[in-house]
């Protein structure tokens, strides 16, 4: 009996040491990993997805709006049917959401292919299959009840204006790690303040997913993305846009560009520019498309640029409107050159009015000879030329204007009719805005407001610089008022309107010299001329039916003017 | 007097059982309700946002003039500006 008890004593003990054993392996050996195993049971996270902000016009309706997507994923561990039916399936839901092009069935049998071979790929067990699918498509996918096929919420970017405005906007792409990001124009510019932050929630829950209210629960919130409320006019962009695609129609040109700016706010009411792409489907064009031309090209703005170099020589008082030309009774020796007119007729009594109004490059050349290099450099400086115009856009280049030691008599000579410098369209119109607003220039802005949950916030306070006195300033907006009724542009002056405008035909500089043939026209004005409710820039580059502004860029320049007169309630004066 | 302690530990023993049963089941089913809230939110939300969206959609400028050529609107061919040197009516 002893012997009996003493077995059963030393198995028990045994059976102790073994338990004593097994949890030494479980709590200290194993235990770490063990307990992350079960808290991957128990506790639930999940990321808090930050809305995007929107991108809204000044009567806060959407330019570039959030819209809910989801990312359908396979889980293959519960999923049931073979990988050949559920690509059948879900291959006509997934091209309902692609804009393709071509054969249908070719099209629904590359995508099927994918999914499957997605499905049998070893790599994982949790598949991604398509990102950004919509609320209505993913309503069709769950009515088909494919186990193992999920969802998960994502956030897509709609422009609902389309390409209208795309160079204003960018666009969000992804980066390299996958994530929603914006390029250019205000969706890369503001993509901080539009993204926002995203947050995180961790708490414990059951077998069946149901969180329990005594565990614990860690929630980090997310931020949501900032709105934009931008000085773009819907209806002026719109008009813009509709006249910009016909005028590059009917005058044959390459590309082209518009911009519409307020004077007295420095905001951006409207821009377009095509060649353009949309910015939905931003993958389907080519890179060079995607930089705004108003802010990354630059151009020799030929005679648009005259009225920057007369303000500033009436500027110095170095001329007035009645000072006679006195070398324009034909062309001017420079240095080795000879500067003429631009067709080749010569005005001996012109005076200052009429060098503006006939386009004089002779008479140009003399007032910016007058004006000199230092007076010159001075106010282009001064006018913002050669310097970024800090317009909230991204992309923004600017051709420097060369040192003021390396410019000579032919250099300050072919400035004055715009030749020998180069301007992006944006500095051009800041510059020009200058005359329309008194002399004082401002720096263009796209976004006037912030606006979040409950609060509301100015950008910037643009003050301006004065660039010319207020006289300067009137006498060049009356110089340009005659230019836009009796120069050359004359014939499609809209009759009784008070516009200030100046035209611009420039040659296209090419390896050291000028193409012969092609050029780049342009128009800017500002109407009513004494009380400007715009300024518009319009450039044509390379058009076809004619070479000249005057019969490009400024009929197309009043076809629009035509309806923003209509929309601003400007009157004719008589 | 013994007898009457055991019998009130075990009633202290059974509330403290029922109690902690009672406010077991409640946690449990809170959680449930809570889950339950929380997808309605969800999808309260998520109808808010889709509603926003097509609202983004149906008020696009392009949406406003097909509808509006759709029902027969067309663009001005021609604008007269009317001087007002004679009067057009007149309140006597």
């Amino acid at each position: 009996m002893p012997s009996r008890l003493k077995i059963i004593s030393a198995l028990f003990f045994l059976v102790f040491i073994f338990l004593i054993a097994r949890l030494f392996v479980w709590q200290i050996i194993k235990g770490k990993v063990l307990a992350s195993q079960a808290r991957l049971q128990y506790q639930q996270s999940e990321k808090i997805i930050a809305p995007r902000g929107n991108i809204l016009s000044n009567d806060k309706s959407a330019l570039a709006a959030r819209r809910e997507a989801y990312l359908v994923f396979a889980y293959l561990p519960e999923m049931e049917e073979n990988a050949s039916r559920v690509s059948d399936l879900l291959a006509p839901l997934f091209l309902e959401e692609e804009d393709f092009e071509g054969d249908y069935d070719e099209q629904l049998q590359s995508v099927a292919g994918r999914i499957k071979a997605q499905l049998t790929g070893k790599e994982s067990v949790w598949i991604p299959l398509k990102h950004k699918v919509g609320p209505n498509i993913k309503e069709k996918i769950e009515d088909l009840k494919i186990k193992g096929i999920g969802f998960e919420t994502e956030e897509k970017r709609v422009y609902p204006e389309a390409s209208s405005a795309a160079h204003l906007l960018g666009f969000v792409g992804k980066d390299s790690d996958g994530i929603d990001t914006g390029y250019f124009g205000l969706e890369g510019y503001y993509d901080l303040i539009l993204s926002g932050k995203h947050g995180f929630l961790s708490r414990e829950s059951d077998a069946s997913g149901v969180p329990i209210l005594l565990g614990s629960q860690q929630e980090v919130s997310a931020i949501e993305g900032v709105d934009l409320i931008t000085y773009i006019d819907k209806t002026i962009q719109h008009v813009i846009d509709d006249n910009l695609k016909k005028g590059l129609e009917k005058y044959g040109a390459v590309a082209g560009s518009v911009i519409v700016m307020d004077p007295k706010t420095g905001g951006i009411l409207a821009q377009a520019s095509y060649p353009s792409y949309d910015p939905l489907n931003y993958q389907d064009y080519t890179n060079e498309l995607f930089a705004n031309p108003i802010v990354s090209n630059s151009f020799e703005p030929g005679s648009v640029f005259k009225i920057l170099v007369m303000s500033s020589a009436l500027d110095e008082g170095v001329v007035e409107p009645d000072t006679i030309c006195e070398v324009c009774a034909g062309p001017l020796p420079v240095d080795k050159y000879l500067i003429e007119t631009w067709n080749q007729i010569y005005r001996p009594d012109s005076n200052m009015v009429d060098v503006i109004v006939n386009s004089d490059n002779v008479g140009m050349a003399w007032v910016a000879q007058k004006l000199g290099k230092d007076k010159l450099y001075e106010h282009l400086a001064k006018f913002g030329i050669g310097q970024l115009s800090e317009v909230d856009l991204q992309g923004e280049w600017v051709p420097p204007l060369r040192e003021k030691d390396s410019w000579n008599i032919v250099d300050v000579s072919t400035a004055g009719f715009g030749q020998g410098v180069a301007v992006t369209p944006i500095q051009m119109i800041r510059a020009a805005s200058a005359i329309a607003n008194d002399g004082v220039m401002l720096n263009p802005v796209v976004v006037q407001k912030l606006e979040g949950a409950g609060w509301e916030d100015e950008v910037t306070s643009n003050k301006g610089e004065r660039v010319i006195s207020e006289k300067a300033a009137k006498m060049i907006t009356a110089m340009m008022v005659e230019a836009a009724k009796n120069g050359e542009a004359k014939w499609t002056h809209l009759r009784g309107f008070k516009v200030a405008g100046k035209t611009g035909t420039a040659q296209i500089p090419i390896s050291g010299h000028y193409d012969e043939e092609k050029t780049i026209a342009s128009f800017v004005g500002f109407a009513p001329a004494d009380d400007p409710k715009f300024i518009m820039l319009v450039t044509l580059r390379e058009p076809t039916s004619s070479p000249w502004a005057s019969e490009t860029a400024a009929p197309l320049w009043y076809s629009i003017a035509k309806d923003l007169f209509l929309y601003f309630g400007i009157q004719p004066e008589n | 007097m013994k007898s009457k302690k055991t019998y009130l530990s075990w009633v202290i023993i059974g509330l403290f059982i029922s109690v902690t049963i009672f406010f077991t089941i409640i946690t449990a089913t809170s959680g449930a309700q809570w889950k339950e809230l929380e997808s309605a939110k969800e999808k309260l939300l998520s109808e808010n946002r889709n509603l926003e969206s097509e609202l983004v959609s149906l008020s696009s400028l392009k949406s406003v003039e097909a509808k509006a050529s759709e029902l027969g609107f067309i663009k001005p061919q021609k604008v007269i500006y009317i001087t007002n040197v004679f009067e057009v009516a007149k309140a006597k």
